[in-house]
């Protein structure tokens, strides 16, 4: 009770204004905290490249294309050590265009995945997916002629991990 | 000036107890924001998701019959300091086989997953090298 006796001091300690001082600069160094840990590691963009890596790799040996690619019954997934469920779910995308010198598409596209992703890719923005574009002029070995022709890929992520999964 | 003395060194020793408690309280406060700046700064939850995306970027960017190897040392500490038996260190990397997710539980209260694309079988065991230092073995094999 001593303390509160001297009007002066009583009113340093207990000052609003300075409780309104510390709650302020306390509030924004906690505030601050928050927001940098809740930051996520983005990484969809190497997810993006790494897929599309995986399928030129796996389409293209020595610069050349695989000849079972141009067959219609060409499985991406086991052919290329792919899973169908993660491919096919809402989080990425893929879409495989093989065209020759005139433009030409010489086999059906193959896509997977999210489809929204053809057009989402070329938007900027925290929620749109993350893509990675790779052009490979390769060659293309048909009947005894060869021509280079062009191997499009587009590969998109928007994976953000989960939080307090459960192991099934 | 005997009385007059006596008064004023009363009220000189107030407001030394009272300039004292207020420098304290100052402290106080610095102090326990201090520690919530540095208890957020190695939480647990921040290495969980950082581990699971090294993991399964590292799976996708493997291929079969590779051995990869990771630094988990930091991983390990905050496990045995948030109450993990040292023989169930083994299971705070796990796979879900069936959604080719990585789970990494450094808590024990569910941990942080994220999928990795590549259709593979991956065995994982954290092992113990030179110096005690905590590596992160993982098997990738076909399916």
């Amino acid at each position: 009770m001593g303390i509160f006796k001297n009007k002066k001091a009583a009113e340093k300690i207990l000052s609003i204004w300075w409780i309104f001082v510390l709650a302020i600069a306390g509030g924004g160094i906690v505030l601050g905290v928050l927001i940098y840990n809740s930051a996520e590691f983005d990484v969809r963009y190497d997810d993006s490249n790494l897929l599309a890596e995986k399928i030129v790799n796996c389409l293209v040996e020595q610069g050349k294309i695989n000849p079972d690619f141009l067959k219609e019954d060409f499985d991406i997934f086991s052919e290329c050590g792919l899973s169908k469920e993660v491919i096919d779910s809402d989080v990425f995308y893929i879409n495989i265009t093989l065209i020759d010198s005139s433009g030409e598409v010489l086999r059906e596209p193959i896509y997977s995945g999210a489809k929204s992703f053809q057009v989402d890719c070329f938007i900027n923005g925290k929620h749109y997916p993350r893509c990675s574009i790779k052009q490979e002029d390769v060659l293309y070995v048909k009947e005894g002629s060869s021509e280079i022709v062009k191997l499009k890929i587009l590969a998109g992520s928007n994976q953000h991990g989960k939080r307090g999964a459960v192991l099934k | 000036m005997k009385k007059r003395g006596l008064l004023s060194d009363k009220k000189a020793d107030t407001v030394v107890l009272e300039t004292t408690i207020f420098i304290i309280l100052n402290l106080v406060f610095i102090a326990i924001l201090l520690i919530f700046v540095w208890s957020s700064g190695k939480g647990a939850f921040n290495y969980e998701e950082s581990y699971a995306k090294q993991i399964a970027l590292l799976i996708d960017n493997s291929k079969p019959e590779m051995t990869l190897s990771l630094g988990i040392n930091k991983g390990v500490e905050i496990a045995e300091e948030k109450g993990i038996k040292k023989e169930d260190i083994n299971k705070i990397v796990r796979i879900d086989e069936k959604e080719n997710r990585i789970i990494v539980d450094l808590t024990g209260k569910g941990g942080y997953s994220y999928q990795y694309f590549s259709d593979y079988f991956v065995e994982t065991e954290i092992i113990s090298g030179a110096r005690d230092e905590k590596y992160l073995t993982i098997k990738i094999k076909e399916k």
